[in-house]
């Protein structure tokens, strides 16, 4: 989850597994501090995306991707023609999520990340469930007006 | 199949799950056209959400776990201090602080009153835990 978190923010393997490994870190020596254990996942879930957009603007790439950006995610495919088409539809994809509005965007890649439902991601951007739900409506409305004839 | 004008958005909107209305949903029922809209919409979206999955949902390189325990393992300093132990430290430093504080007020006013301090801080500077002047006097 961390690393997935700290991936969706970065786009970048190297980026998101020196975070992650910041996030453990730092999870292992602040665990004391936690006052409510039932809160963890969302505690770490928390921590991970924001130290991602630190490092995300310490670099100076704010809501850039560099071109490493989901690089090697193609789908798997069963031929040579469908591996073609298969790229180029994630390289659209790519395209069209990162023209999302950030609201929007930050919603969509956090709520496909392994483990995380729509309350648990209302929790890390501390904002009501019903936004969250909302959100995540608008952005894949927007994505599949953009996929459809 | 193109649907119809009227009912576009709200089947884009059914298409991502959201119910459809009453008039809706009677209009399926008779509208071909509609009914196909409705059926490719939702597959394009099955693939959009398997597209958006598969580009976030990725596993980290094998040694990320070593290179965190190797981390958290590679000295006792790193370690953070019990809560009780923190306590204690700061309580002495805020007890040493208030006693060179008063002592270095006291200095400064002067008189008697500075000299009876000072002469408490030297006191208190050759003071001994009675337990040392105990294990002085018994030694065997």
């Amino acid at each position: 989850m961390v690393y997935q978190i700290a991936y969706g923010v970065l786009g970048n393997e190297a980026d998101a597994e020196d975070v992650s490994q910041d996030v453990f870190l730092r999870a292992y020596r602040k665990l004391g501090g936690l006052r409510d254990p039932e809160k963890f996942r969302a505690w770490v879930a928390r921590m991970s995306r924001r130290l991602a957009l630190n490092h995300q603007r310490a670099a100076g790439r704010a809501q850039r991707r560099n071109s490493s950006w989901l690089e090697n995610s193609a789908l798997p495919a069963a031929s040579a023609e469908t591996e073609v088409a298969a790229r180029d539809f994630t390289s659209r994809l790519r395209h069209e999520i990162h023209c999302l509005p950030e609201h929007l965007r930050s919603v969509l890649l956090l709520s496909a990340v392994d483990g995380l439902d729509t309350r648990q991601v209302a929790d890390v951007l501390s904002i009501p469930h019903g936004t969250v739900r909302s959100r995540l409506h608008s952005a894949r409305k927007q994505l599949l007006r953009r996929f459809s004839p | 199949m193109t649907p119809c004008g009227r009912w576009r958005e709200e089947l884009i909107d059914h298409a991502l799950d959201q119910p459809a209305s009453a008039a809706l949903s009677v209009h399926l029922a008779t509208c071909s056209g509609c009914a196909a809209a409705l059926a490719d919409w939702r597959a394009r979206m099955g693939q959009l959400d398997a597209g958006v999955r598969a580009l976030v949902v990725r596993e980290p390189a094998p040694n990320l776990r070593a290179r965190v325990l190797a981390e958290i393992g590679s000295g006792p300093t790193r370690f953070p201090l019990a809560w009780g132990m923190r306590t204690a430290i700061v309580g002495a430093v805020l007890i040493a602080s208030i006693v060179l504080v008063t002592y270095g007020v006291a200095l400064k006013k002067g008189g008697a009153q500075s000299t009876a301090l000072a002469s408490a801080g030297a006191a208190l500077s050759h003071w001994r835990a009675p337990t040392d002047v105990l294990l002085e006097n018994t030694r065997y």
